[in-house]
């Protein structure tokens, strides 16, 4: 039993480090950061579900191993709002990002809408002030 | 016997493997040209990390270190959020600050400032 145990895990992270392998080398080879991105996320989905089930199948305990698959659990609900979160700071913040992605226009609008409104509500403030 | 040999065995070489692409990772954090490649690689820093902490726990046998992986994975999301919040305000600030000096280079509040307190010297 302990054997089988044992080739389980083994067979488990070779996979896992295999991806992880694969997730590290993808954000070298590919060229900007939202393509990055898609490596990265490779690497924090399956690369790390992979790992800790094989880990999990060898834990000291059962509760061990279920904290060990809430691991995963957590991660799959943190994971893509990381991603999102990161993909919209790259939006933001490059300034040639049309020359690799396609922006829709309703965003770009409602971007500079949003820009209009904090000058407006700066210069509102800025009377205010004069004022007092 | 044989068997903890090879748990043994599986352990280091899992965590050789780990610490080499923690270090690769390193190197794109370092070399990113954007912010968003850093904040990136140290997402992947901290996911490589969670596998390493696990590996303890099966290599030492100690189930506490299962918790801290569990508290690891959270900080690391906790960081990767503030880190990209805090970039976002500091790109919008530093934008709305050009925008201002662009538009109101005539009226210039130091150059004022600074006359006026001329002024009140003579």
């Amino acid at each position: 039993m302990a054997v089988v145990r044992l080739i389980l895990t083994a067979a488990f992270m070779a996979l896992g480090l295999f991806v992880c392998c694969v997730g590290v080398y993808g954000v070298f080879r590919l060229k900007y950061a939202a393509n990055r991105m898609h490596a990265a996320a490779l690497n924090d989905t399956m690369g790390i579900s992979l790992c800790l089930v094989g880990l999990a199948i060898s834990a000291p305990d059962v509760f061990t191993a279920l904290k060990i698959l809430l691991v995963v659990v957590f991660l799959w609900l943190a994971s893509p709002v990381a991603s999102h979160l990161l993909c919209r700071l790259e939006v933001e913040t490059n300034e040639q990002r049309g020359e690799y992605m396609n922006v829709h226009e309703q965003t770009l609008a409602q971007e500079r809408i949003q820009a209009a409104q904090a000058e407006e509500s700066e210069a509102v403030r800025g009377e205010e002030e004069e004022q007092a | 016997m044989s068997i903890d040999f090879g748990y043994e065995v599986l352990c280091i070489a899992s965590m050789t493997v780990l610490v080499l692409l923690a270090l690769v990772c390193l190197i794109r954090c370092i070399m990113g040209p954007r912010i968003s490649d850093r904040v990136m690689a140290v997402n992947m820093i901290g996911t490589l990390t969670i596998i390493m902490v696990v590996v303890f726990t099966v290599y030492l046998k100690e189930a506490y270190l299962a918790d801290i992986a569990l508290i690891y994975a959270m900080i690391s999301f906790l960081s990767v959020v503030v880190l990209c919040k805090v970039y976002t305000g500091i790109y919008r600030e530093s934008k709305h600050e050009q925008e201002k000096l662009s538009h109101a280079h005539i009226e210039n509040p130091v150059e004022d400032f600074a006359g006026q307190e001329k002024a009140g010297e003579q």
